[in-house]
C-alpha cells in the first residue's frame, strides 16, 4: 500500500490536532492511514506529540480534593477505609534492612554507664522485632493477594469451561446440520466491495435455524455493521447482524430467525448502519443463490 | 540501547504493574494507595474541565471506580497509571460538560482517546509527577497567548478545530497553524526532560 507522500508540515498539523482529539471528520481517517504507512519522521514525531497531549492533563492547577471524597470512593467500591498516606510518608511495604548490631568488643570509654551496652542491645532487639513485624505484614499481604488471585484464577477457569462447553455444543450442532437431509448449504460469492471475501450458510430449512460463516471480510467502518438477508418470495428478510473486528476477519454467526415457512431463494450480505435496518440500503458484499 | 531517563523507568513501571495486579486481585488497600497517589491529579483535571467542585468529585469517583472494576484492562507496558487515569478523567469530564450543554459533538473522538491510550501508548511517561506538572504548566504559560488559547480549548473543552474556529471567529487555517506551532513548541519544551528516545 503506497500512500502518496504527505508534506511534513501537513503531517505535523494533523498529528498535533489528532493527539488533542481535535481533528474533524475525514482528517482522522487521512491521518490514521498515513500513520499506518508512515515515514520515519512521522513515526518519530507522533509519539512525542502524543506524550505532550498526555502531559497536558497535569497542567491543570493542582487543587486538593475534599478530604471526604476518599472515604466516599472507597465505600462505593466496597472497601473498608484504609489510612491515608501523606505525601512523603515512607512506604511500609518496602522493607528496611535490619539495623547493624552494635559491636560490643569495641572498648567503651571509661566512666560511661555500665547500662549503655545493655540499652543498645535492647534497642537493637526492638528494631529487629519491628523489622520482623514488617516482614510478617508483608508476608500476610502476599498471602492475601495470592488467595485472591487463586480465587480469580478459579473463576477464570470456570468461565473457560463454560466457553468450551458452548463451543462443543456449537460444533455438535454443525455436524448435525451437515448430516441432515433437510439442511441447505449455500456458498456466497464475493462482490466488488469485498474482493476475496467468502461465505457459507448452512441451515435447517424446517426449523429456520443454522449458521453463517464468513471469511476475509473488511473490518466494519465506524458506525456500520454487516447484515445478512434471506430473500424469499422476492422480499428480503433480515436474518442477522454481525460485525468484523479485524481486517480480513472471519465470523461464525448463529442464525435463528430464518424464514421456515417460505423457500429462501437468495442469501445476501450488505453493509448497513450499526445494529441493522429493516430493509437493505447499503452495498452488497456477498451473495449466493439457493440451489444455484 | 542505553536508557537515559531522569528516573529509573523500570521501577515505576514495575510499581504500576504491581499496583494494578493488586487492584485486579481486589485488594482494597491498593485502591486507597492509587487514590493517595493520583486522586489530586484526577480531581484537579476534572475541576479544570467541569468547573463545578461537586461535578469534579463525581467524575473523580467514576474514574477510580472504573479503575477498580477494570484494572485488568491496564497494561503497564503500554502506558502509566497516571496516563490511564488522566485520560479517563479528561474524557469523562468532557462528556459531562457536553451532556450538560446537550451538544452532539465528537463523542467518538473522546472515547477513541481512551482506546488510543491503550492501543498506542508507550512506556514513556515515567518522570516524577510533580516535575512533569510544573514543567508543562511553565511551557504552556510561555506559549504565545493565541497558541495557548487554542490548545487549551481543544484539550480542556474537547472542541474540534472547526469548532474552535467558529468559537473564536478565526479562519480554520489559522487555528490549525496555531495548534501545530503550539504543540511543536510544547514538545520542544518538555522533550529534554521526558527524553523519550533511548538511542
Amino acid at each position: 500500500m503506497n500512500q502518496p507522500a504527505m508534506p511534513h508540515e501537513r503531517f505535523e498539523e494533523l498529528a498535533a490536532a489528532y493527539v488533542l482529539g481535535a481533528l474533524d471528520g475525514d482528517d482522522v481517517r487521512v491521518f490514521e492511514e498515513h500513520l499506518a504507512t508512515g515515514c520515519d519522521r512521522c513515526r518519530e514525531l507522533f509519539p512525542r506529540l502524543r506524550l505532550v497531549s498526555r502531559t497536558l492533563g497535569l497542567a491543570a492547577e493542582p487543587v486538593q480534593p475534599p478530604p471526604a471524597l476518599r472515604a466516599r470512593i472507597l465505600a462505593a467500591a466496597g472497601v473498608t477505609d484504609a489510612p491515608g498516606v501523606a505525601p512523603g510518608t515512607p512506604d511500609l511495604r518496602t522493607p528496611t534492612p535490619p539495623p547493624r548490631v552494635v559491636d560490643f568488643r569495641r572498648p567503651e570509654p571509661r566512666g560511661r554507664s555500665f547500662w549503655m551496652p545493655l540499652a543498645l542491645a535492647a534497642l537493637a532487639g526492638l528494631a529487629i522485632m519491628s523489622w520482623q513485624a514488617l516482614q510478617m505484614k508483608r508476608a500476610r499481604d502476599d498471602a492475601r493477594i495470592l488467595a485472591l488471585e487463586s480465587q480469580n484464577k478459579l473463576t477464570g477457569l470456570e468461565d473457560e469451561i463454560k466457553g468450551l462447553r458452548a463451543t462443543a455444543a456449537q460444533q455438535a450442532e454443525l455436524v448435525r446440520l451437515l448430516s441432515q437431509p433437510e439442511s441447505g448449504l449455500v456458498t456466497l460469492s464475493e462482490l466488488a466491495p469485498a474482493p476475496g471475501a467468502s461465505g457459507k450458510v448452512l441451515w435447517d430449512r424446517k426449523a429456520g435455524k443454522g449458521y453463517l460463516w464468513v471469511g476475509n471480510l473488511p473490518k466494519d467502518a465506524p458506525g456500520k455493521d454487516y447484515q445478512l438477508w434471506a430473500i424469499a418470495d422476492g422480499k428480503p428478510v433480515s436474518a442477522g447482524v454481525f460485525s468484523i473486528e479485524q481486517e480480513g476477519g472471519t465470523a461464525l454467526v448463529p442464525l435463528d430467525a430464518l424464514p421456515s415457512d417460505k423457500t429462501v431463494a437468495v442469501f445476501a450480505i450488505t453493509i448497513e448502519p450499526a445494529g441493522g435496518v429493516p430493509s437493505p440500503t447499503g452495498d452488497m458484499v456477498l451473495a449466493g443463490n439457493v440451489g444455484g | 540501547m542505553s536508557e537515559n531517563r531522569p528516573q529509573a523507568p523500570d521501577q515505576s513501571l514495575e510499581a504500576d504493574r504491581q499496583l494494578a495486579r493488586r487492584l485486579v486481585a481486589k485488594d482494597g488497600a491498593a485502591l486507597a494507595e492509587l487514590y493517595d497517589r493520583l486522586g489530586g491529579i484526577v480531581y484537579s483535571l476534572a475541576l479544570r474541565i467541569v468547573r463545578v467542585p461537586g461535578d469534579a468529585e463525581e467524575v473523580t469517583q467514576e474514574v477510580f471506580l472504573y479503575a477498580w472494576e477494570k484494572a485488568s484492562l491496564f497494561e503497564a507496558n503500554r502506558g502509566s497509571l497516571t496516563t490511564w487515569l488522566s485520560t479517563l478523567a479528561r474524557s469523562r469530564s468532557i462528556d459531562r460538560i457536553r451532556r450538560e450543554k446537550s451538544q452532539e459533538r465528537r463523542k467518538d473522538a473522546v472515547s477513541r482517546d481512551v482506546e488510543v491510550a491503550f492501543a498506542q501508548a508507550g512506556p514513556d511517561e515515567y518522570v516524577a509527577l510533580g516535575e512533569r506538572g510544573s514543567l508543562i504548566r511553565k511551557a504552556l504559560s510561555d506559549l504565545p497567548a493565541d497558541q495557548r488559547q487554542v490548545i487549551e480549548i481543544a484539550y480542556f473543552e474537547g472542541l474540534s478545530q472547526s469548532e474552535i474556529a467558529a468559537r473564536l471567529n478565526t479562519p480554520l487555517g489559522t487555528v490549525k497553524t496555531r495548534i501545530r506551532q503550539g504543540m511543536i513548541r510544547l514538545k520542544s519544551a518538555i522533550d529534554p526532560v521526558l527524553n523519550l528516545e533511548s538511542r
